[in-house]
């Protein structure tokens, strides 16, 4: 079974290094998707199921925090499973994040094997 | 609050580019704020805000060789294969992310908001942001090339 991805970051950069992890984590990917902020993602998100959402927090127009309210605030987006990639570790934050249905939080720096990790543990759990 | 951001700086610094581009600094050492915050010739800049309990911003100024090869490392391309685009995208971005690791170690209950980070161009002076209030400016080399950071900061 292929899974669809969406990676929600505004970082161009960062975008093409979670997509090299993620081509190379042996987990088969079907659709692999890229916002760069959560207004395009919702957008996407309202066309295309999605597995697993990686979003990032500090971006312009729309946040990951509100992007995730969005997700919750709808009866079918917030059932997609959601990873925080991002910059910002404090307590509150993720407690925060975690109030909005977030699975894991990774934190930048991220050696490869975590983003790994996180995608068998996320998407393991589905299965 | 932490006591001595200096080790801070160094601490973070270490783990970003150790981790993120495979890169290992020399011990760091405390440079005049001033050689940091006019931005220097040949240097690429970057400037991000924070607002909280405390205010402040931190800006990074790259060797033009040192942002290439953090390019290169972190998209796996060739230094020939890395354009401006791409590195002032991931300028931008160790930017972000050193701050975000500076923050939690000053404070990890306070919830931040940090800007957009934002490029600085030549001869274009840095001012404090209203909560800034204390500085230190450190710089970092490896093979030559060298990065200095400044991090400004005040209670509000």
């Amino acid at each position: 079974m292929a899974y669809h991805l969406l990676i929600v970051e505004d970082s161009a950069s960062m975008r093409a290094v979670i997509k090299k992890v993620i081509s190379l984590s042996g987990v088969e990917i079907g659709n692999l998707l890229e916002a760069e902020n959560g207004r395009e993602a919702l957008n996407i998100l309202s066309e295309q199921w999605v597995d697993l959402v990686f979003t990032d927090i500090n971006m312009p127009e729309m946040d990951g925090i509100e992007m995730l309210r969005g997700m919750q605030n709808d009866e079918l987006l917030k059932f997609i499973p959601t990873v925080v990639i991002t910059t910002e570790g404090s307590e509150s934050r993720m407690r925060e994040a975690y109030s909005l249905g977030v699975k894991r939080f990774i934190k930048k720096p991220f050696l490869p094997e975590t983003i790994k990790n996180v995608i068998d543990e996320v998407l393991g759990e589905g299965r | 609050m932490i006591s001595d951001i200096g080790d801070v700086l160094e601490s973070v610094v270490s783990e970003i580019f150790e981790t993120m581009y495979f890169l290992f600094f020399d011990q760091g050492r405390e440079v005049e704020p001033h050689e940091v915050g006019l931005v220097p010739s040949g240097e690429l800049v970057s400037i991000i805000y924070f607002t909280g309990r405390c205010e402040g911003e931190l800006i990074m100024a790259f060797s033009k060789g040192l942002a290439k090869t953090i390019t290169s490392n972190l998209l796996g391309l060739e230094d020939g294969e890395v354009g401006d685009p791409q590195i002032t995208d991931t300028i931008k971005e160790t930017t972000n992310v050193t701050l975000g690791n500076i923050l939690p170690k000053m404070d990890k209950r306070e919830v931040f908001t940090l800007s957009m980070p934002q490029i600085v161009h030549q001869n274009q002076f840095i001012p404090f942001s209203i909560g800034s209030k204390r500085e230190k400016a450190m710089q970092f080399k490896t093979n030559g090339e060298t990065l200095k950071l400044l991090f400004r900061w005040g209670e509000v």
